[in-house]
């Protein structure tokens, strides 16, 4: 069980890193082609094109990094919260309190999810005009529309997309935009937070029945994240 | 009903139930109970401009991320060396070091305490041997840890941005003149303790200044390139955050080889997208809690409350800081800019305050804020790293409280000093409309009377028209009322989303 939540934390890491990646090069990249096209550079400008993503990627990706991040949060016990309280009890007392916040982390987190999914499914149900083609009926998205349909209104069925939009739409879910896509993270994220905080309280409420009250409070929240870094600070650089 | 809730939520806020989902239940909870949203109104303004489609946002990962990979580099290092070469010949010349190499660090990392264990932790026994005053010096690493927040692109300096919702670029030149005033008042203290405990000092040498100035050329570089970038236009806000990223992690990585891509950079990259994470998912649900207070009219009650006794400007400035400095101590920093800005700021517009003043006068506020027993962030990082009681570190912050306390009341009572730089800036000022939801709509110092604040009228409540549609529908935009069609009635209600701004007084 260790395991499989430390592996999952990895994946999400990994995830997370690719994706902080991917925005440092766009962004830098939009930045660079912005003021040479600026300068008149013509490749610039068609470079600048190509890169027409970058927004998306740079919007979606922070959505990511955030709901990534929280999750990571939660399986080192990173998260800030009040604790002046839990500072001033005994070990003991601590473990018992953050067990039980755990398990009311997890009902929240639940609740938070269900709100988010339906956010998503609201959004996803939206058709832009971006995605949209005309008919006599009204507007039908453009992976619906017929060859004909899309001939006439000079669009392209983006091919990548319009599979990924079929196979929610087999599961019964319409997303009709790449956004909207995107979005899912953050319900997904929060069922991830809320088992974690349930094992997390469980966890620290067995190990109380069982009598063991060792407990560092300098190992969580944003203690620990400063601790962190403490770490890896070689004392030896001291002048 | 109410009372068993907010009985409910101080017991959960005790027990340490994180933050965030502290905003999301309150959030949830005064969303169902009250009128115009569900729960669901809770995530909707996460997907909009609000959060992740801000342009601001992103800036927070991308510092972060520069801040960490300069802490585990060897960067401290190498600022330290340069500032004693350059300032040590002074009078409290390491306290000095201590404090402008601190500043120019929390710039970087935020202010999360990274600062006290980075610097400090390599200044404290050399500050020690030299002969200051141990009470002196563990006052002095706590509080310099906070000194920085003022400096372009310290966090709470973002953060404040996108909560109040004004310009990014204005604000990080309203910090400058006033960071240097902070950091030069605690200097001149330093210097005064150096001389009263007859510290010794270094003789200046143009060869080892040369020498540590040629050593850091490389992040000397950096706040020139980015500060000179967006002044010029030449870097967009979150350009610049991605530049400053992507430099640190080049030099780094294969100038000085500090950080090896395979061993360090994976940890790095997933410690500092936890810190991220742990701030952006407060951010995340108390987007939707102050749009619930926004939506309840709360700032403009407040507004109305106290205009029956505060009568001046200046009146209000004195309760402002009183109340920061309160809300300072029982709350953490973040959480105060996530919950207090969005109450103050409809306020403070109302009695005629620059809204760049006023973020300035509210970071200066939460530096103070950071070393306020009993909660203060860096108070307790500080008892931990060195080992010190935590009454000790109160006590040994208490005259550097009196010295920042000193800045304050100048920065508060001479708003050029935030307002001048700002006011040279060409970037075109957000119109409250822009503004978006901290706005009660009104100008920004029109006068307002207390007719206006009783609520919305009947106009106001009769729900959203076909115009409101496009304006709250959540999804990308470009939306048309054609686009309307393909939806069928019954979704109509579910999408729409409560006003988000409190409706404009007429």
């Amino acid at each position: 069980m260790k395991r499989f939540n430390d592996g999952l934390a990895r994946g999400e890491a990994a995830l997370a890193t690719g994706m902080l990646l991917l925005m440092l090069v766009v962004a830098f990249a939009q930045a660079f082609l912005r003021n040479l096209s600026n300068y008149g550079v013509g490749w610039a400008n068609v470079a600048l094109g190509w890169l027409s993503f970058a927004d998306f990627i740079i919007s979606k990706g922070t959505l990511w990094l955030a709901f990534l991040g929280a999750s990571l949060a939660v399986h080192a016990d990173k998260h800030i919260s009040i604790d002046i309280v839990p500072r001033l009890v005994s070990p003991k007392a601590r473990i018992i309190m953050r067990g039980v916040s755990s398990l009311i982390a997890s009902v929240i987190c639940f609740a938070l999810a269900r709100a988010f999914w339906t956010a998503v499914l609201i959004n996803g149900d939206e058709l832009p005009a971006d995605f949209a083609v005309l008919d006599m009926t009204g507007n039908i998205h453009v992976c619906d529309a017929s060859a004909q349909m899309l001939s006439e209104s000079g669009a392209q069925k983006p091919g990548f997309f319009c599979a990924i939009r079929a196979g929610f739409l087999g599961l019964g879910v319409k997303l009709e935009t790449p956004g909207a896509m995107f979005q899912l993270i953050s319900p997904i994220m929060l069922v991830f937070m809320s088992v974690r905080f349930a094992g997390q309280g469980l966890w620290e409420l067995i190990r109380v029945a069982r009598g063991d009250t060792h407990d560092d409070l300098h190992a969580h929240g944003v203690t620990g994240a400063a601790t962190e870094v403490a770490r890896h600070v070689d004392p030896k650089d001291a002048p | 009903m109410t009372l068993a809730l907010v009985v409910a939520f101080l017991i959960i806020t005790a027990i340490g139930v994180p933050l965030f989902l502290l905003f999301g239940s309150a959030a949830m909870v005064l969303f169902a109970l009250g009128q115009g949203g569900t729960i669901t109104s809770v995530a909707i303004d996460v997907f909009s401009e609000k959060f992740a489609d801000s342009p601001t946002l992103v800036t927070i990962p991308l510092f972060t991320i520069a801040g960490y990979l300069m802490a585990e580099g060897g960067t401290p290092k190498r600022l330290i060396k340069l500032s004693r070469a350059m300032l040590g010949w002074m009078p409290g010349g390491l306290a000095i070091v201590c404090l402008c190499t601190s500043a120019f660090f929390t710039t970087f990392t935020g202010g999360s305490g990274i600062t006290i264990v980075a610097i400090g932790g390599l200044l404290m026994p050399a500050l020690l041997q030299e002969g200051y005053p141990r009470r002196f010096s563990l006052g002095l690493i706590t509080s310099a840890g906070s000194q920085g927040i003022l400096f372009p692109p310290a966090l709470p300096l973002i953060l404040y941005g996108i909560v109040a919702n004004v310009l990014i670029d204005k604000l990080f030149l309203a910090g400058l003149i006033p960071g240097m005033l902070t950091v030069l008042a605690l200097c001149a203290y330093s210097a005064f303790i150096g001389v009263k405990s007859n510290v010794p000092r270094i003789p200046f040498s143009i060869k080892n200044a040369r020498e540590a100035l040629w050593e850091v050329k490389w992040e000397l570089g950096l706040p020139i390139v980015v500060v000179g970038g967006m002044a010029t236009g030449l870097l967009r806000v979150h350009e610049a955050s991605a530049f400053t990223g992507l430099y640190v992690l080049l030099i780094e990585a294969f100038v000085y080889r500090e950080i090896s891509l395979t061993r360090d950079l994976p940890r790095i990259i997933r410690e500092s997208m936890t810190l991220v994470g742990a701030i952006l998912a407060i951010l995340s649900t108390a987007i939707g809690f102050t749009g619930y207070l926004i939506q309840a009219q709360v700032p403009m009650q407040l507004l109305g409350w106290m205009q029956t006794f505060i009568t001046s400007k200046f009146m209000f400035l004195l309760v402002l800081n009183v109340f920061l400095l309160i809300a300072g101590m029982v709350m953490e920093i973040f959480a105060a800019i996530f919950v207090v800005v969005p109450l103050i700021v409809p306020i403070a517009m109302h009695y005629n305050m620059d809204p760049y003043h006023l973020g300035i006068t509210f970071l200066v506020n939460l530096e103070i804020a950071y070393l306020a027993p009993p909660l203060g962030l860096n108070l307790i990082i500080s008892s931990f790293r060195f080992e010190r009681p935590v009454t000790e570190v109160y006590r040994a912050v208490l005259p550097f409280i009196g010295v920042l306390t000193i800045t304050l009341l100048i920065t508060t009572y001479i708003p050029a000093l935030s307002t001048y730089l700002p006011s040279l800036s060409k970037s075109k000022d957000l119109t409250s409309e822009e503004r978006g939801a901290p706005d009660v709509g009104e100008k920004p110092g029109g006068e307002q009377d207390l007719d206006d604040l009783d609520g919305p009228t009947l106009d106001d409540l009769d729900g959203p028209t076909l115009d409101d549609l496009d304006k709250d529908n959540p999804s990308e935009k470009g939306e048309t009322l054609d686009d309307l069609d393909s939806l069928n009635l019954d979704d109509l209600d579910k999408q729409l989303e409560p006003e988000p701004e409190a409706p404009a007084a007429p």
